[in-house]
């Protein structure tokens, strides 16, 4: 299980913060925290979005289409981050934890 | 001016209770108990607030907090995190459709933002609103607002600068990167303003509470009916301060 953080600041968006935890040998999410000063409506769907990651992959595709379907079902609204911005976010995070392995 | 509106002018109050009476108020209005409302108040002691989906400890220097005695928590609405000091705050709650209130977040935010800008102006200060939810003067920001719903219900709140005391920002927020601290500051003191820098002149809690009275009510068009916060709200908030604002569950669980 490696872990991971990013910052990212979402273009003409707002800042955010991925906690990252997941299985090398599977390429799967097995945990993932999303922080930052966006919006997003009810606020409990945070939380839906964050469920819905575990257990997917770490590829973009996958990753935006599990958080619009959850969007979607909650009939969330968010402002200042989208679907996308997140998974760059995730990415990211694991992008700079390989990168800091191989300078290891 | 068909519509009627409950204006509470408030003394300053601690954080948690603050939070706890914007929610009460929420609760109230919803339940149909009270009229649409809105609070202007202040904050005593000062106080470090986070947006609904930040983390504690990323944001904020709790040591730093402790030895400034200034309280945190965390809010039920969005945004970002901010030291509440020298300003005034609103809370305004009603339900989608009064006064004019659009449905859409956006175009509501703008329209709320509308009464900022209308005391705002009333005080000297033309300011102008930067979506999502800033009002900023000449590019500087005076003014951060951030709102929740409740099925048609919403709650919006947001802060009307006075002072700004930036260093003392620095000290309580986190910034992203450590070594990055001075140029952000540089950075923040352009970026931040308030009602004495742009005026030149002291301004009183008072005087900038009168101007929001005033903007608010020409710009939603309401006849204000000013009552106290209720010995039942008083009690509601109390209980909502010692479960959730200022426990460490609600704050520290993101």
């Amino acid at each position: 299980m490696l872990k991971a953080k990013s910052v990212y600041k979402i273009p003409d968006g707002k800042l955010l913060k991925v906690f990252l935890t997941w299985d090398e040998s599977s390429n799967q999410i097995t945990k993932v925290l999303l922080q930052g000063d966006f919006f997003i409506h009810p606020e409990s769907g945070i939380e839906e979005i964050e469920k819905a990651l575990v257990g997917c992959a770490l590829s973009e595709n996958f990753m935006v289409s599990s958080i619009e379907r959850v969007v979607s079902h909650f009939g969330m609204e968010l402002f200042g981050v989208n679907s996308q911005g997140i998974a760059y976010g995730i990415l990211l995070a694991k992008a700079q934890a390989e990168e800091g392995q191989k300078h290891e | 001016m068909n519509n009627k509106m409950r204006l509470i002018i408030d003394p300053k109050r601690p954080g948690p209770i603050n939070m706890g009476l914007d929610e009460t108020i929420l609760e109230e209005v919803v339940s149909g108990s009270e009229l649409p409302t809105l609070r202007l108040y202040g904050w005593s002691p000062e106080n470090v607030t986070i947006g609904y989906f930040q983390g504690m400890e990323e944001e904020v220097d709790l040591e730093a907090c402790e030895r400034l005695g200034v309280s945190y928590l965390r809010r039920t609405t969005g945004g970002g995190a901010v030291l509440n000091a020298q300003e005034v705050t609103y809370n305004l709650v009603a339900p989608v459709g009064f006064a004019g209130i659009p449905k859409q977040i956006l175009d509501s935010y703008r329209y709320i933002c509308g009464g900022v800008l209308a005391g705002l102006r009333h005080m000297g200060v033309e300011a102008e609103f930067i979506p999502l939810n800033d009002l900023v003067v000449n590019g500087k920001k005076i003014s951060g607002n951030a709102q929740t719903r409740r099925g048609d219900y919403l709650l919006q709140h947001g802060t009307i600068l006075l002072q700004v005391d930036v260093e003392k920002m620095f000290s309580l927020l986190k910034v992203p990167a450590e070594k990055l601290k001075g140029k952000l500051i540089a950075d923040v003191k352009q970026r931040v303003t308030g009602l004495e820098i742009l005026l030149g002149r002291a301004v009183t809690f008072d005087e900038t509470i009168a101007g929001m009275v005033q903007g608010f009510g020409e710009h939603l068009q309401v006849e204000f009916e000013r009552k106290p916060v209720t010995a039942v709200e008083l009690q509601r908030a109390q209980e909502l301060a010692d479960e959730k604002y200022a426990n460490r569950m609600w704050n520290f669980k993101r």
